[in-house]
């Protein structure tokens, strides 16, 4: 396969292939030259420098992944070993298919994209916006920089059991904001209008310090004196963001798109401390239940490739959409 | 170093300092100003003796209810030499049977399991487990399972055998303030029972302030499976057939039946009136810290949670007095509610010395002492009935009325098959089947309490029947 | 990125000014789920804290005290996570700075492969992967020990994936000069690219020690005894269940957060050097 340097992926026509060698007489001699083609050589160094990684991911995250596969097609006992052939059941299940007209898994991925789009936008735009903010040359830039990253410190577990107790009524918190809002619930929680947002409300607050600090190492890598130059022709200000910042920026923000997407979708903590699962009701919930509490590692494992097939396809899209438009310095 | 980075450093420190200097001030020195509580507190496990059979316990109660898990294991390892009960918390019930089903595979389990009653069935099934009753019989200790709370027994004892140990037994409860009882020109004494007298008394305990903000709810509610066991408990409904597979596996759940729907309609009803707060999924702390604190006259409970209300109350400063009542039903029903709780398992993994030394602390726990201990410094129903024959247990019933009234509602109907016990293996994910259903249905996502519970129960028994396939019959 | 260079003595203090206010309000919004859960430690026990404390004389400071003598295990959790922390992240660093760079600088073939086999992990949700897993680590006798906790983290598609991106970033003829020069690869990886990357390792590092701090469900299965635990799965002990009593949960909570907001604070300077130290200048 012949790809591209800078992005890894596949070249739409492969031009680099080296032509047939015929003269060689044997093939030994046929294989030393291979040998010694430079990327042959390089392909030998990439798997030496990748070994380390290669082994834990294969071992990790490979091997269980082509059990659960595995397991998918079948029902599995107590134990999580398989006890029953299933076939495709499970993914006609999920999907809707099985005639059943049984649709909630359906409507919980709907769920997961309605929050992956709250949350993943908004984290990115927030964060640069933070960013930007935190280029002023002010004194005492550096303490503000910590408290705007100071939310990656904080685990998911905490900011949530930190979060419940910001939305509990008990504690007054936003009653004004449940006020305001007209809501018959006394809290955002417990409301259908505004559970999923209060739900993306904590992820986007978890996220920020994320966003903040890579969109920040990414505009402190782009070099100054694009922006000197800038100046000199009379652009500064939005013009200079417009145009330096943002192309600039393009590969961070197409990374952070990606690990967005990724860890939105996949997110249930927050669910599962803020609403227990409860509406709203988020596939990798669904998926943690069956897995966690139903013990059902055959139907859970159907679950989780279905969502990996999202993912996948997903990744793939804004891989192709966004690269386009990227520019590698 | 930078002017900017010190500025940092100082900020951060200014606020994290101060509870790292505090942390290591001695606490005598400042017990001045902390209120004591009659409560059991601050328990490290004791040594292990030398040459002590070391017996591995996990446990899924947290909190205050774990410093007593934790004491009573001390006072066990103290009592004797042989053996040494290693008590390893496992961060919930929950985690605690799902780990020992993760760990079937590897052979990897405890020699003592302390595991709620909706496992007791998937426990069974494991088939790595040592009945107690086999145990009893060897040691001609029958008479145990005699002494023990009618109730109790009925709901732990499964086809005709006792397979674990109860332990910590409660049962549900409707907890009312009689402060604001008596404000409202209520009755606290009054026998409440039935729907109709619960709504009625809700309406009659909101109150609303001078523009019509309401600051306190006459009920708090929130989703929760055990209660709709318990709903059904009191009218004598099975929630599953055949007979909430207490004599034979169950095969069907049936919980979409007429007490289930008269059960959320009533609820949503009142949050529809305005008299009901909704606290949502997992808001059962949120309400009873609301209870606590004077913000609701009414909120469902186990009545293993007695203590903690009454010390709350007693904290929050805002008058409530802690009374309790039955759970609600209809007019001229007979059952009764069933006991909730935990039960304690040995398991065969182990080498046979482990197994005696859980079973020692196990005969040691179901002593008519350690059930009072227990239940004194809990809120949990002793287990045996000769443990109302101690003082303490006496005086104890006397200083908490509320406690009786919770004895009383457990023995107050015949003891019948569909208010013993409910037995399943797919028990947990039933119970937020049922969850989802009174929440969709409150938060109006559900066209109808009955298409709420039938959607429930679907999936429900679906998880139910592929999980009697994979279990020998 | 804004700019006052050009205006006058007044502008500035405007600009100043400006910039202050905006990084004050949002530092203050940002901060507000910390300085609640301070104020919700320090309220005492009781059932109904409120957003800041309403007695300010009567603060509870012991109750971090409490947390200990309750739990005096606790300082081997933070023991063991910081073990298992830094031996992660340095682990992290390491493999995955020698794959990013094979996927950034070597050309062969498969190389789409390759970096598809590396983003693919980050797709493979855990629940797939847990069970097999932990079967696979207790077969390997690997329960209540720092291998067992650590080994299975010790690579990270997404630190490959950070760096990746970084480098690419990079200009490319350092290192086809490099090469010209007789520079090994491995030379002008630790030479050259690394101390270029700082800001996104010093990212990657503070990242992975974080994630690995915060984990709960592998260390909760693959450790069975209380020593063995981690922070994050100890302090599951102070969860109150009959009532919510916040204030020790909360004060354990905090506790556990000061290492990483030390860290954070520690690693945001190392950030910032690799950052202003014009690393890019090259």
């Amino acid at each position: 396969m012949t790809t591209d340097d800078r992005t890894g992926l596949p070249l739409a026509s492969g031009t680099r292939r080296e032509p047939e060698t015929k003269s060689t007489t044997t093939w030994l001699a046929a294989l030393m030259t291979w040998v010694q083609k430079p990327r042959i050589q390089d392909l030998f160094r990439a798997l030496l420098y990748a070994s380390p990684a290669l082994v834990i991911f294969i071992l990790f995250t490979y091997v269980p992944f082509i059990r659960s596969i595995w397991l998918s097609l079948h029902i599995t006992n107590i134990q999580g070993d398989p006890a029953k052939w299933n076939g495709i059941d499970y993914y006609l299940r999920i999907l809707a298919l099985d005639g059943s007209g049984r649709t909630e898994y359906l409507t919980s991925i709907g769920m997961s994209f309605q929050y992956a789009l709250m949350v993943v936008p908004l984290g990115i735009i927030i964060g640069l916006g933070l960013a930007m903010l935190a280029t002023a040359k002010v004194r005492g830039i550096q303490v503000y920089r910590t408290i705007y990253t100071s939310s990656i410190a904080i685990s998911l577990a905490s900011a949530g059991v930190i979060w419940a107790l910001i939305y509990n009524p008990s504690t007054g918190t936003l009653n004004w904001l449940v006020d305001l809002l007209q809501l018959d619930s006394p809290s955002l929680l417990t409301s259908n209008r505004t559970s999923m947002a209060a739900v993306a409300v904590m992820s986007i607050w978890s996220g920020l310090g994320f966003n903040f600090i890579i969109t920040l190492a990414g505009i402190q890598a782009i070099p100054q004196d694009l922006y000197e130059s800038a100046a000199i022709d009379g652009a500064g200000g939005w013009h200079a963001f417009r145009f330096i910042t943002l192309p600039l920026l393009g590969p961070t923000l197409l990374f952070l798109v990606v690990i967005n997407t990724i860890g939105s979708l996949q997110a249930f903590t927050q669910f599962h401390l803020l609403t227990q699962g409860q509406s709203p009701n988020v596939f990798v919930y669904e998926t943690f239940k069956s897995f966690w509490y139903e013990n059902r590692y055959g139907f859970a494992s159907a679950m989780s490739l279905v969502l990996f097939a999202i993912l996948l396809i997903l990744t793939i899209i804004q891989y192709r959409g966004l690269n386009n438009r990227v520019h590698y310095q | 170093m930078k002017k900017s980075t010190v500025l940092m450093t100082v900020v951060l420190f200014a606020l994290l300092l101060p509870m790292m200097l505090l942390s290591i001030v001695p606490a005598a020195m400042q017990d001045a100003t902390a209120t004591p509580l009659p409560t059991i507190t601050s328990v490290p496990p004791v040594a292990k003796p030398e040459g002590a059979i070391e017996v591995s316990f996990w446990y899924g109660l947290g909190g205050q209810l774990g410093n007593v898990v934790q004491e009573t294991v001390n006072r066990y390892n103290q009592s004797q030499s042989t053996y040494y009960i290693n008590a390893i918390f496992q961060s919930s019930y929950d985690d605690t049977i799902n780990k020992i089903n993760a760990g079937l595979a590897s052979g990897d389990l405890p020699n003592l399991a302390q595991i709620f009653e909706a496992g007791t069935q998937r426990m069974i099934d494991t088939g790595s487990i040592v009945p107690v009753q086999s145990l009893m019989e060897r040691d001609g200790l029958l008479s145990v399972i005699d002494d023990m709370e009618p109730a109790v027994r009925a709901n732990y004892v499964v086809n005709g055998t006792l397979y674990s140990a109860p332990f910590n037994s409660s049962t549900a409860m409707l907890f009312i303030d009689r402060a604001a009882f008596a404000a409202a020109g209520l009755n606290p004494d009054e026998p409440l029972v039935t729907f109709e007298q619960v709504a009625e008394y809700a309406r009659a305990l909101t109150v609303k302030d001078a523009n019509g903000n309401v600051t306190r709810y006459g009920i708090g509610l929130y989703p929760e499976g055990w209660f709709m066991e318990q709903i059904h408990a009191v009218h004598n409904a099975f929630m599953g057939t055949p007979d909430n597979g207490i004599f034979g596996r169950m095969e069907q759940y049936t919980y979409n039946d007429a007490i289930g729907v008269q059960w959320l309609e009533w609820m949503k009803q009142l949050v529809d009136e305005g008299v009901a707060i909704y606290y949502g999924p997992g808001g059962g702390n949120a309400a009873g810290a609301a209870y606590a604190n004077g913000e609701i006259a009414m909120h469902f409970s186990s009545i293993a949670g007695l203590r903690s209300f009454i010390a709350s109350a007693e904290r929050s400063g805002a008058g409530v007095e802690v009374g309790t009542v039955y759970m609600p039903r209809n007019e001229g029903v007979e059952g009764k509610t069933i006991v909730g709780g935990a039960s304690l398992w040995i398991t065969n993994t182990g080498t046979p010395e482990q197994q005696e030394g859980a079973w020692d602390f196990i005969k040691w726990a179901l002593t008519p002492e350690i059930q009072a201990f227990w239940s004194i410094n809990t809120g949990y129903i002793p287990v045996l009935q000769s443990a109302y024959e101690l003082p303490e247990m006496q005086e104890a019933l006397v200083r908490y009325p509320q406690f009786q009234v919770a004895v009383d509602q457990l023995r107050g109907a015949e003891i019948a098959p569909a208010n013993t016990a409910h037995i399943s293996g797919t028990f947990v994910p039933m119970r937020l089947d049922v969850v989802k259903a009174i929440d969709d249905f409150i938060m109006g996502n559900a066209p109808s309490a009955q298409a709420a519970l039938d959607a429930a129960v679907a999936s429900s028994n679906e998880i139910l029947e592929e999980y009697n396939l994979t279990v020998a019959p | 990125m804004m700019s006052f260079r050009s205006g006058n003595r007044t502008d500035a203090l405007r600009y100043n000014a400006i910039a202050y206010t905006l990084l004050t309000i949002t530092a203050i919004v940002l901060m507000f789920p910390l300085i609640f859960s301070l104020s919700l430690a320090l309220q005492g026990e009781t059932v109904a804290p409120t957003l800041l404390p309403t007695d300010w004389s009567n603060l509870d400071w012991h109750v971090f005290s409490t947390v200990f003598e309750r739990q005096p295990i606790m300082l081997r959790w933070i023991l063991n996570s910081f073990v298992v922390s830094i031996t992660v992240t340095l682990g992290v660093l390491v493999t995955s700075s020698l794959l990013a760079f094979a996927l950034s600088y070597l050309d062969f073939p498969g190389k789409g492969l390759l970096l598809f086999f590396t983003l693919g992990t980050l797709m493979v949700p855990f629940e797939a992967t847990l069970i097999p897993n932990y079967l696979f680590v207790a077969r390997l006798g690997w329960r209540d020990t720092y291998q067992g906790l650590i080994v299975p983290f010790l690579a990270s598609g997404f630190g490959v994936f950070l760096l990746r991106q970084y480098f690419l970033t990079l200009p490319r003829e350092l290192y086809d000069a490099a090469l010209v020069d007789g520079c090994t690869r491995l030379r002008y990886l630790w030479l050259i690219l690394v101390p270029l990357s700082r800001p996104a390792l010093a990212t990657l590092a503070v990242y992975t020690f974080l994630g690995t701090w915060n984990q709960f469900y592998w260390p909760l299965l693959i450790t069975n005894s209380t020593e063995w635990r981690t922070t994050q799965v100890g302090i599951t002990i102070f969860r109150d269940f009959e009532l919510g009593v916040f204030n020790i949960q909360m004060a354990a909570t905090l506790i556990v957060m000061l290492p990483t907001l030390i860290l954070l604070v520690l690693g945001q300077r190392q950030l910032v050097r690799g950052l202003t130290a014009g690393a890019l200048k090259g």
